[in-house]
């Protein structure tokens, strides 16, 4: 691993930190929540899960299954306004941040 | 995700109830003990049940892990309304100061120390936040699952049970799956029952609350967790269509299946051999739930309640198509009288007016001199246009022409419109040719919320809308409030969760638990309804009752569609 590559994956752990610490990230998912179930994503999804889950029996399916069963086509289906919005949300928070981390790094772990 | 309790029945999706009804008893008992039953077992040995115990070594588990698997509860409860408690405390301080007493801002002031002191969730190998995060339910160790930290760790100390902590389920590392107990499972509605309980508080610190210590000490009838197997097809029984009556049909079956009503009638509120009024709803609700509950399957004809309908109203009366909707009101009306003497709706004890009671605020603001004039009127249930926008409608903003979804249409309901100019004169400038706005908002929610869109229209020309509506299993109705739009909201805008939005108070959500549907015109049609039964949805077309698809349920145009509080203060369950 070069060297330039440990300091990306630290600032990326320090970005992740910084944005649980502040609430955003919570804030982001009530928000992605909120967007996902007006559009009825989530009612759409959970009826995908009820069909597989019937399709294969309530027995014979674990969870890693039935999300590799489900996942693809519903990271497909979400609006492409909810990514936009989260995108955005996402890009204005790392402007702020990645100047003062870049500034003064977290100390390692 | 815990592994969803087996429910029965669920390998064909096309049985009708008659072919379910077979194998079950006639006991009137909802639930049969396994191997708790004195009576020999029937002759027909019915097929294996996957047992509803759940996962054995999470129910084998030491108490102590029971504890800790509580306290990770509350700390992950805690990190995920972390913000709401930081952001709110502040606007409360701000709007509310006289409500804050010395020893209330004490112990806000410890509780930040304490706040401040947790540490966030992250992987102890790598410092992953997010993603899946899991805690080891037997030492301090944390790991992630996307770089296989927490699998690693357990596999090599042993250690099978671990927390995740976005959906506080156990994961077992013997059984390789996300796995239940039901121990856990009240631990865990405990707790969200207490952070549901200091959200509600948070969002509305003037509102009056059972005590929360009432609330969870309520006894659990958890027949489940003692083996118990639930019959399979009770309480769902289909209604003969006795000549156009499925309009009755489906209201009934809605009424079967909602969950308060059926608290209430399964209590046995109402003597109907004392009861000395004629065609008295009420009795006829009692028998209509006896007859659902008994445990006999064969459709049943509820003739003495279409009766007693007939006797009560008489534009119900007669064998021609009714209007599902009318009958919805005069059933609830007439059972309101059948437990209470009182005229007053407002105030009134009665099941109908307990369960499904609101209050409307409508605000008409003057334009020329500012004044508000409000006034509250009690509802029972919402009824939303769907009709196009008028053209100067669509100038206020970025509501569209046509609504698509529920959600859309509550907007619409609650947002300010500007009346004519001859339509209100200000009573204090006296002022009759300025403009005014109206708005109507909900001041009180009741526990269940029933909703009508307005597909027949009866203007110059009789018509049906046919529009898709679509219809959300959860509901928020958080920004449709009085209470939401007195705080500081910014001007009416569609996306309700922007930037700038209020918490959303949980004491506001719902979910869905039946939908009714119209097929056909709107001089001839059929009405057919779907139910919510034990976590399962059923499709009743009069006497033919299917397991449905929620697909199915999501694509219908509905009529009407009902929903119930998804916390109720008293409830366990």
């Amino acid at each position: 691993m070069s060297a330039s590559n440990v300091g990306s994956e630290q600032l990326k752990a320090g970005l992740e930190q910084r944005l649980v610490e502040s609430g955003e990230k919570e804030r982001l998912q009530d928000l992605i929540r909120a967007k996902l179930v007006e559009s009825g994503w989530k009612d759409q999804v959970k009826a995908q899960c009820r069909e597989v889950i019937k399709e294969k029996g309530i027995a014979n399916i674990t969870v890693e299954e039935l999300l590799q069963a489900v996942v693809p086509s519903a990271r497909e289906n979400v609006p492409d306004e909810v990514k936009a919005k989260v995108l955005s949300r996402l890009k204005g928070f790392l402007l702020t941040n990645l100047q003062d981390l870049e500034q003064q790094p977290t100390p390692p772990l | 995700m815990p592994k969803a309790r087996p429910t029965s029945g669920g390998s064909s999706t096309t049985a009708t109830l008659a072919d379910w009804g077979t194998a079950s008893s006639t006991s009137t008992m909802s639930v049969t003990l396994q191997g708790k039953s004195n009576t020999p077992a029937p002759s027909p040995v019915p097929p294996p049940v996957p047992t509803t115990s759940g996962c054995s070594h999470l129910t084998q588990a030491k108490p102590t892990t029971a504890q800790r698997y509580r306290v990770f509860v509350k700390y992950s409860l805690f990190q995920q309304h972390h913000h709401t408690f930081t952001d709110r405390f502040r606007s409360n301080q701000q709007t509310l100061p006289a409500l804050k007493s010395v020893r209330a801002s004490r112990l806000e002031a410890k509780r930040d120390a304490i706040l401040k002191r947790i540490p966030f969730p992250q992987c102890t190998q790598c410092g992953t936040a997010i993603g899946r995060v899991l805690l080891c339910l037997y030492c301090e160790f944390t790991g992630c699952w996307k770089h296989g930290h927490i699998q690693s760790h357990m596999a090599s100390n042993r250690h099978n049970l671990a927390v995740e902590m976005s959906s506080y389920t156990v994961y077992c590392g013997l059984c390789q799956d996300y796995v239940y107990s039901h121990n856990y499972e009240e631990i865990l509605r405990q707790e969200r029952f207490r952070m549901y309980y200091r959200l509600c508080q948070l969002a509305n610190p003037t509102a009056k609350r059972i005590p929360t210590i009432k609330c969870l000490t309520a006894p659990v009838l958890s027949l489940e967790s003692q083996e118990a197997l639930a019959m399979p097809c009770d309480g769902i029984r289909g209604l003969r269509n006795m000549g156009s009556t499925c309009f009755m049909n489906v209201i009934l079956q809605a009424f079967v299946h909602n969950p308060l009503l059926q608290t209430h009638f399964l209590s046995d509120p109402h003597d109907s051999r004392a009861c000395s009024r004629e065609a008295c709803i009420a009795c006829e609700m009692n028998s209509l739930f006896e007859q659902v509950f008994s445990g006999n399957h064969t459709p049943y004809g509820p003739t003495t309640f279409l009766r007693s309908i007939w006797q009560a109203s008489t534009e119900l009366s007669g064998y021609s198509q009714k209007d599902a909707h009318e009958f919805f009101i005069t059933a609830l009306n007439q059972i309101h009288a059948g437990f209470s003497k009182n005229e007053r709706t407002l105030d009134c004890t009665c099941v109908v007016h307990q369960t499904f009671a609101g209050e409307l605020q409508s605000t008409v603001t003057c334009l020329n001199c500012k004044r508000k004039t409000v006034a509250n009127d009690p509802m029972l249930d919402i009824s939303l246009d769907l009709r196009p926008l008028p053209k100067k409608g669509r100038e206020q903003g970025q509501l569209s022409q046509v609504p698509h979804s529920l959600l859309e249409c509550l907007q619409r309901f609650t947002t300010a419109e500007t009346l004519g100019a001859k339509e209100y004169t200000c009573s204090h400038c006296g002022s009759e040719c300025k403009e005014a706005t109206k708005q109507l908002l909900i001041k009180s929610l009741p526990p269940v919320l029933s909703f009508q869109l307005k597909r027949f229209e009866h203007l110059a020309s009789a018509s049906k809308i046919e529009s898709l509506i679509r219809i959300p299993l959860e509901l928020d109705m958080t920004p449709y409030t009085t209470q939401s739009q007195s705080t500081a909201r910014p001007a009416h805008s569609l996306n309700a969760f922007d930037e700038q939005a209020v918490a959303s108070n949980p004491a506001c959500h719902y979910r869905l638990f039946a939908v009714i549907n119209h097929e056909g015109s709107l001089e001839t049609g059929h009405y057919t309804m779907y139910a919510l039964h034990r976590k399962e949805w059923f499709r009743f077309d009069d006497d033919l009752v299917t397991l449905a698809k929620l697909g199915d349920i999501l694509k219908n145009k509905a009529y009407m569609c009902f929903y119930v509080r998804s916390f109720l203060d008293y409830s366990p369950a």
